[in-house]
């Protein structure tokens, strides 16, 4: 009980590695890595943006999923593929294709 | 124009298929939630007054296991309020305002903002929601998603895509967002416009909608 209040007023307060470590034991954030501040790609169909927020002790960011999850939990993605934009560099999904006729 | 019952009717199916409850206005556990978040941004000193919770802010809850919902319970003054609250069913919960009853357009934009965030606690369970209320990185990433599934319902129902865009970045401005957070937030407002511009969605929103209505008689 006096772990969790600890853990509780550190997160309040603000301290930098005790946020770092609730969002390494929340699953639906993704593990730091190795991207440039606000850069977007494309990861397994899903636009995804650099967070300019650095993690704490290290070069690393994370990505953030630009299309919302379902009711169901599962994350959305572009039916007919994502792309990244070469002038703006914006990641966004693409039209569908239906092979035409 | 989407008949505002017929948007209720949906909007009930969609969220119950999710596994979750949608608490109406008037609803007497709505007040006691609107209580209690006005209470926070008293106690936090945002500025924001019950009256406007009371009408404008829809909120999603988590259900709670037992467990949960017991320690809650042992919280002065509001504990037990919010134990009960949170034990509805074990289900997460969706509050609507008064102000996303306004018309059907709105209802299901609401509603499929705050699918987002069902979905994010299906999978993130209470530490997602610790984690949400404390990191403000967190909750840009965790808004900004669902502000893209409710502006691709605005855009389908016929609202230009940069007052879309720009209203959800407005919005964006009431969670306590720190500097990077917010650029973060806006980066991805773009990426959900520039998604919807390209294919007049925001990962399969608005094709869910539209065949749900269809079975209503309603084109969208």
């Amino acid at each position: 009980m006096k772990l969790s209040a600890l853990l509780i007023a550190a997160l309040a307060a603000g301290c930098p590695l005790v946020r770092e470590g609730a969002l390494r034991a929340s699953v639906v954030v993704s593990d730091p890595t190795d991207c440039v501040p606000l850069a977007q790609r494309c990861v397994a169909g899903v636009p995804v943006v650099c967070s300019p927020t650095l993690v704490p002790g290290s070069t690393h960011h994370r990505e953030w999923p630009s299309l919302p999850r379902s009711g169901d939990g599962s994350q959305r993605g572009c039916a007919g593929g994502c792309v990244v934009d070469a002038d703006s560099g914006v990641a966004h999904c693409a039209p569908a294709t239906d092979g035409g006729l | 124009m989407i008949p505002l019952d017929v948007a209720l009717r949906v909007a009930r199916k969609r969220v119950a298929a999710a596994g979750a409850e949608l608490i109406l206005p008037d609803d007497l556990r709505r007040v006691a939630v609107v209580g209690l978040v006005a209470a926070g941004h008293s106690l936090q000193g945002t500025g924001i007054t019950s009256d406007h919770v009371a009408q404008l802010v829809t909120i999603t809850l988590p259900g709670l296991p037992g467990v949960a919902s017991d320690a809650l319970r042992l919280i002065p003054v509001v504990g037990p309020a919010l134990a009960s609250l949170g034990r509805a069913n074990g289900r997460s919960a969706i509050y609507l305002s008064p102000v996303a009853l306004s018309s059907g357009e709105d209802l299901l934009a609401t509603v499929e903002h705050e699918l987002g965030h069902v979905g994010m606690i299906a999978v993130g369970g209470l530490v997602y929601c610790g984690v949400y209320l404390l990191v403000p990185e967190a909750r840009a990433g965790g808004e900004a998603p669902c502000y893209g599934a409710s502006m691709a319902v605005d855009v389908a129902c016929g609202m230009p895509l940069a007052v879309a865009a720009s209203r959800a970045k407005r919005s964006l401005g009431g969670y306590g967002l720190d500097a990077d957070a917010t650029a973060l937030a806006h980066a991805i407002i773009d990426s959900a416009a520039a998604s919807i511009a390209a294919t007049g969605d925001c990962g399969g929103v608005v094709a869910e909608l539209r065949a749900d209505l269809l079975l209503e008689g309603v084109a969208l």
